[in-house]
């Protein structure tokens, strides 16, 4: 796992490759190391109309494809004008299998580059006995071959 | 002999080009005389796509692997190859930099049409199971229907799930249908119709296949399900065949 220097460096890149970056560091580390960038929030629940919510998981998923790739076809990052997109409730990504396939399609080239933001708990939470909570389940997802590039964190 | 100064012989770029293209933008329509016109045939590289071509051209099945080290250009190249064979705009053609290539082909390929199925694995998620690639190819080609024929994407059944409801509305029985209605009343306290509704067609059509009445009607072999979806395509969509370019096959 790499430091947040090696975010400053990347950040600091005339050009990216295809980068998503999970991060798992706070949000003022991350505030902090994106400060002077062109930087969008997109949070996947906000792609939801909540005035026309799915009526099943198929739906769900099909909607919230469509509206992911119609919003990453929206931003055209260019030389003169890169984006950082920091992705929040990336978790929805794995509920729906969506994958990063539509990140990696439409958005992630030499001017547009993604964080995908992933906060864990510090402690294990006592959850009721019939509840069975998986703490790694999001990071091996994000972390699987084909996923997230580079792993990063404000830690060490 | 005097010296020239390096700057008076290059100039840098304004701005830094793109140079890692992405398939799915590269192959719009929109881009497809600008990423031909970009492209460089280096002699070796004309052969390749004389290769395919000619195969094209005399509607012979072919698979090839493009393999080349990083930043070699395989995407470009894919989205080149794809632009020539589906789209039919005439500037593309002209856009095309190498003579012989374009004297060659130009004519011969205006005459045949490929259904594209072109994607990237990369960011694809997990693919768990021994069948993901099959689930994967099926997921592709709907995604090519509802953007390039969205008029066919009802009409061709391509999943299992889509089978089997496919199988219920036109095919099944009246003995099977009360089978069905037995196996959901029982299993879900709804009649077929009832929780096709609530729950979506390819849930629908999970349930059915767990009951087990569409057996034998689901096309279950991987040779079987793609001659069936081919069939389909080429004779509803009156196409010559389907183009399947798959890019950064690596990150699957």
């Amino acid at each position: 796992m790499n430091g947040v220097t090696e975010l400053k460096n990347l950040l600091r890149q005339k050009t990216w490759d295809k980068d998503v970056v999970l991060w798992l560091g706070s949000d003022a580390a991350l505030k902090d190391a994106l400060s002077l960038c062109n930087t969008q929030e997109l949070d996947i629940l906000d792609l939801f109309d909540p005035d026309n919510l799915p009526a099943n998981d198929e739906d769900a998923r099909a909607r919230l494809a469509t509206s992911l790739r119609q919003h990453l076809q929206g931003l055209q990052p260019t030389a003169r004008s890169k984006i950082v997109l920091v992705v929040r409730s990336g978790g929805l990504l794995v509920r729906y299998s969506l994958g990063l396939k539509s990140f990696y399609d439409w958005f992630c080239g030499n001017f547009g580059m993604v964080i995908i933001t992933l906060a864990r708990a510090a402690e294990k939470m006592a959850w009721p006995a019939a509840v069975v909570f998986d703490d790694d389940r999001l990071y091996d997802y994000f972390t699987g071959i084909g996923m997230c590039s580079r792993v990063i964190t404000d830690k060490g | 002999m005097k010296l020239q100064r390096l700057k008076e012989i290059i100039c840098v770029k304004p701005e830094p080009p793109e140079t890692t293209p992405l398939l799915s933008k590269i192959i719009l329509e929109a881009n497809a005389v600008r990423t031909v016109q970009e492209y460089l045939f280096t002699p070796s590289l004309r052969a390749h796509f004389q290769m395919v071509f000619e195969c094209a051209v005399h509607r012979r099945g072919q698979g090839f692997w493009v393999q080349a080290e990083y930043g070699a250009g395989k995407t470009h190249f894919l989205g080149t190859l794809v632009n020539l064979l589906i789209w039919r705009d005439e500037a593309l053609w002209k856009a095309v930099r190498d003579d012989d290539l374009r004297k060659t082909y130009a004519h011969p390929l205006s005459k045949v049409r490929m259904f594209p199925v072109a994607f990237s694995l990369r960011g694809m998620g997990a693919a768990d199971g021994a069948d993901s690639l099959m689930r994967i190819l099926e997921e592709q080609i709907r995604e090519s229907l509802r953007t390039i024929r969205p008029d066919l994407d009802e009409k061709i059944p391509i999943t299992s799930e889509e089978l089997a409801d496919h199988w219920y509305r036109t095919e099944s029985t009246d003995w099977e249908k009360a089978g069905a209605r037995s196996f959901f009343e029982k299993e879900n306290k709804a009649s077929p119709e009832e929780y096709r509704k609530a729950n979506g067609v390819k849930a629908f059509g999970r349930e059915l296949v767990r009951s087990g009445l569409p057996q034998g009607k689901l096309k279950g072999k991987f040779k079987e399900r793609f001659s069936w979806i081919y069939e389909q395509i080429t004779k509803l969509g009156e196409y010559d065949g389907l183009l399947f370019v798959v890019d950064e096959f690596r990150s699957w």
